[in-house]
């Protein structure tokens, strides 16, 4: 959450003559980040970014708070006029005017207020008005402008609302209940989530507390009594109901972020002596202080050893001891090796652990003060798994031979995945896409119609299904895709070309049926080939190709005798599959030492199948007579067994 | 033996030669097997056995002079000769493109490689465990709200929106020293030309006796100088995070306004990423003493420093997850 921070205003409470930018700059390496400088209403103002753990920063008291403590570490002279030491000091009433019941203290930990008569609903102050512009907030009247300009100041959000509008004083803070509804200030009627914390009087619900205070009780011109009241609700309750009405006010995340249990009476006096500037007023009630905040005295130590290991350098005590106080730690216990501080109170929801004071330390002093060095290397076997070096390789591979690589989303619609076992986002960001893939095919296959050319794109990513264990399976799949012509050939090329670079010797393709060809490495399935009419794809696990994957390649003995190769045609019919042809063949005998497809001529509904055979004796050169004898053997073969035709060499 | 006619012959036949296929022809007709010097050769036997000796010496020498003759022949065609023409502009070699991404993560996984840190690929679909409630992030807190979750099968996992979910798997699963790199996808229900509901981080984690900011600082600083170049700066600044303390936000300086502040950075610098001190919850959660070891951790998006490369020309970061390849291609 940003806030914006006008220059003369954080200067009226830390006083310095240094320069904006600097101060900008400052801000920003050790404290909250300041994202621009911009020019409002006759002031520079800065819009800084505030991190949920500094709630005690979402206010101009907080930010020139952090703003002494560094300009003091600078060594800069600067004064620190907390305004929260400027309250009314004037008698308070004595009468009882309202039946406060709050229904369980959780809910609302401190509950501070008063009754204001007979006062003048006007303008504010000009200063009042000019500073609520300058942070982009319409001056409305004295009243109102008050609960936003104390807000804006301490960060304790304060209400109020138009006493004579309560009926019989009454107001009873509970849990809201099915069905209750509240029209809040800005008009709209609010259906109220269950247990939202509300306020009611003898007849109705009259504040959605911590987020907005209902209409039927609002400030408007004719009021003369009011109920001023700062509050401190139970942070949760404030978040789950902000959510659920997604109605996000200023006020809302403020409280959800935990306020400084010590605040809401001194903000509440302070609220008064700045109304008086304005408007004369009686102080009709006694000051309402329902006060269940347990104020903890929090001690945390920071040993000085701890802090030179983080910092990696020597920070002086007196230096560490400087920054914490002027930060508002109290020094408790000041040892040779270690002191012990108090926690502020508006810091107790994130200081808790000496951690935590280091960086309190640190940051102040500069964490541009720290050098940089590497961290020692050690030995870790799991470095020298081949996971990474295999993922170039194949990528590297696939993209030197044409293919483009692709990351598409992992989540697709439903029309797209394998229902049975498809995970179902819960909030996903529109019907399409719903589930986390099951396939990466749709949506490779979306290339072949985004681009004008035919496409060859491939994708390792995961894939996603339920499964029994308590979390889903995440499958690393290599899946490559391709719609140019002989699209199933190719991509087994491709497929052989990575199973020889990865030296993986054993593969097989098995034919179940006429569209799948089943991957298989060492007898084991390692991924699909499957044929469409307009595309092919393979799928590969890519843990399996780690798996199988050898650093270096079977070396072949070195055969230095002759190698006579040769060609014959195969006269066979159109369904015939010439991986099969080639296994039997190549298996016939152990001088057959390669079979190749070398092509295919289709005529006249027969296919002429022409494939080369590589002979070789490995113990001396092959004679005429024995390929002779092999070739008989095979064209035997090929017409008595396979019932296929040779043609003869004329 | 006519020795000077079969000369005369081969030099007139040479002569009406004009290409190379002629002039292959040619040496087939006078040294092929069935060639004319072969076809004398086969006369021997005519002759008579006293003369042979010298039938074959001419032989030789006929064989010689033709040899020489077609060895030192030349066809001049200059005619119809192409000369070596080197200005012809070449054709595209028919290579494929890496992603982007892949180019930014080799490039990510090498430089951190070279000071211990090797990719992993940690899960992307995770329980409640390991990407909140063990980085010190408890049920309902509002630190959960940045991260703008997508949840999956009513609430039982998450699509992990950050990878250091990986820090929790690794530290589970080992004893310090512990120095990790996890690479992997994060989604986060958001979309605009900055951000991507589908996107990578990388994650940094170093576990050690003794790690100081100093540590960290350097790990920053060696990446970032190794990704962007040496010239470049980096700063931590405080931020805050539930699972380290103290947390930083990581800071680069801008390369267009050169650190001088532009409209591209914020005052001359341009913020990168996350990172902090391990957090004594978190080492906690997964077992690890805090009083003996702590750590620091770093998590960065993949695809913005990528973006943030010098002149790569890339406005939308939805164009890296298309299917068209108009602007993919050329990586």
């Amino acid at each position: 959450m940003n806030i914006l921070v006008p220059e003369k205003w954080l200067k009226s409470i830390t006083k310095t003559e240094y320069d904006l930018s600097k101060i900008a700059n400052l801000l920003t390496l050790r404290s909250s980040s300041v994202e621009y400088i911009l020019d409002k209403e006759g002031d520079k103002v800065m819009d800084v970014e505030i991190t949920v753990n500094r709630g005690d920063n979402l206010s101009i008291l907080g930010i020139a708070r952090e703003l002494h403590a560094i300009l003091s570490a600078e060594g800069e002279n600067v004064t620190f006029n907390n305004p929260l030491n400027e309250i009314y000091t004037d008698e308070l009433g004595t009468k009882d005017l309202l039946k406060i019941n709050v229904t369980d203290t959780k809910l609302n930990p401190r509950f501070t207020a008063l009754v204001l008569k007979d006062l003048k609903i006007g303008e504010s102050p000009e200063y009042i008005k000019q500073r609520l512009k300058q942070v982009g907030i319409r001056p409305i009247n004295n009243i109102v402008d008050i609960t936003n300009y104390i807000m804006l100041e301490t960060g304790q959000p304060m209400h109020s609302f138009d006493f004579d509008k309560i009926k019989n004083g009454i107001m009873t803070l509970r849990e809201s209940k099915k069905g209750e509804y509240i029209i809040t200030l800005d008009g709209q009627k609010r259906d109220l989530p269950e247990n939202s914390i509300i306020i009611e009087d003898s007849e109705k619900i009259i504040d959605l507390c911590g987020i907005m205070g209902g209409l039927n009780s609002a400030i408007d011109e004719n009021t003369k009594n009011i109920v001023l009241f700062t509050q401190i609700y139970e942070p949760l309750h404030i978040r789950k109901t902000s959510l659920a009405l997604n109605h996000r006010t200023d006020a809302a995340l403020r409280f959800e972020k935990g306020i400084d249990p010590s605040l809401a009476p001194r903000a509440l006096l302070r609220g008064l002596k700045i109304l008086k500037e304005s408007t004369n007023f009686e102080v009709a009630s006694k000051l309402y202080d329902l006060n269940s905040t347990t104020s903890e005295n929090r001690k945390v130590a920071l040993t000085y050893k701890k802090l030179e290991l983080y910092a990696n350098t020597k920070i002086e005590p007196k230096t560490t001891q400087n920054i914490l106080a002027a930060l508002g730690f109290k020094i408790l216990e000041n040892l040779e090796k270690q002191i012990t501080v108090g926690v502020p109170s508006y810091r107790l929801s994130d200081v808790e652990i000496e951690e935590d004071l280091i960086e309190e330390v640190v940051r102040i002093y500069g964490y541009d003060k720290i050098g940089l060095i590497l961290p020692p290397n050690y030995y870790d076997t799991d470095n020298f798994k081949p996971d990474n070096s295999i993922e170039k390789l194949v990528k590297y591979y696939l993209r030197d031979n044409g293919f483009n690589e692709l990351i598409t989303y992992s989540f697709v619609p439903k029309n797209q995945v394998d229902l049975d076992i498809a995970i179902k986002i819960d909030n996903p960001l529109g019907k399409d896409t719903e589930y986390m893939r099951t396939s990466h095919e749709p949506s490779l296959a979306a290339a072949i119609s985004q681009n004008k050319d035919s496409v060859k794109v491939f994708e390792l990513s995961n894939r996603y299904a339920k499964g029994s264990k308590e979390l889903p399976t995440e499958e690393l799949m290599l899946t490559a895709l391709t719609n140019c012509t002989n699209h199933t050939n190719e991509l087994k090329n491709k497929l052989t070309g990575i199973f020889k670079l990865l030296n993986i010797d054993d593969v097989e393709y098995k034919y179940p049926t006429n569209d799948t060809l089943v991957i298989l490495i060492n007898k084991s399935r390692v991924g699909e080939l499957r044929i469409k009419d307009i595309y092919s794809y393979f799928e590969l696990y890519f843990d399996l190709l780690v798996k199988n994957y050898r650093e270096y390649p079977y070396v072949a003995p070195i055969v230095s005798f002759a190698t006579i190769i040769e060609d014959l045609t195969i006269q066979t019919s159109l369904n015939s599959k010439a991986g099969e042809i080639i296994d039997s063949l190549g298996s016939l005998d152990k001088k057959i030492i390669k079979v190749e497809h070398k092509d295919d001529f289709v005529k006249s509904g027969k296919r002429a199948l022409t494939l080369s055979f590589y002979y070789q004796d490995n113990t001396k050169n092959i004679t005429d007579t024995e390929v002779q004898k092999l070739r008989n053997n095979l064209i035997n073969f090929i017409e008595n067994d396979l019932k296929y035709k040779v043609d003869r060499p004329s | 033996m006519e020795v000077e006619s079969i000369l005369q012959k081969l030099n007139q036949e040479l002569l009406q030669a004009s290409n190379p296929k002629q002039l292959e022809v040619i040496k087939l007709n006078y040294l092929g097997r069935s060639g004319i010097i072969n076809d004398l050769a086969q006369k021997i036997k005519e002759i008579k056995p006293e003369q042979r000796s010298e039938f074959g010496k001419q032989l030789n020498l006929i064989k010689q002079e033709v040899t020489k003759i077609l060895e030192s022949h030349k066809i001049k065609d200059s005619e119809n000769k192409l000369e070596i023409d080197n200005s012809i502009p070449d054709k595209m070699p028919s290579t494929g493109s890496l992603h982007p991404t892949t180019h930014a993560i080799f490039q990510i996984q090498d430089i951190l490689s070279q000071i211990g840190f090797v990719r992993k690929r940690y899960r992307e679909i995770d329980d409640d465990w390991h990407p909140f409630k063990a980085l010190n992030m408890p049920d309902n807190h509002p630190a959960r709200d940045e991260w703008e979750t997508f949840f999956c099968e009513n609430g039982k996992w998450v699509l992990t929106p950050h990878t250091s979910n990986g820090q929790i798997w690794e530290m589970e699963n080992k004893k310090p020293p512990i120095k990790m790199l996890n690479i992997t996808k994060t989604y986060r229900r958001q979309i605009s030309p900055k951000h991507s509901p589908m996107f990578h981080q990388f994650e940094g984690l170093y576990v050690d006796k003794n790690v100081s900011i100093a540590h960290l600082k350097g790990t920053l600083d060696y990446f970032i100088k190794g990704f962007f170049g040496s010239n470049r700066e980096t700063r931590i600044r405080p931020y805050h995070f539930k699972f380290t303390e103290p947390s930083f936000e990581v800071d680069i300086t801008c390369d267009v306004c050169k650190g001088k502040g532009c409209k591209v950075c914020k005052a001359g610098w341009l913020e990168i990423g996350g990172a902090g001190m391990v957090h004594p919850n978190v080492l906690k959660n997964v077992g690890i003493n805090s009083k003996v070891y702590n750590g620091f951790a770093f998590g960065f998006g993949v695809e913005r420093p990528y973006m943030m490369k010098g002149d790569i020309n890339i406005p939308d970061i939805r164009m890296f997850y298309t299917t068209k390849l108009d602007v993919l291609k050329n990586f």
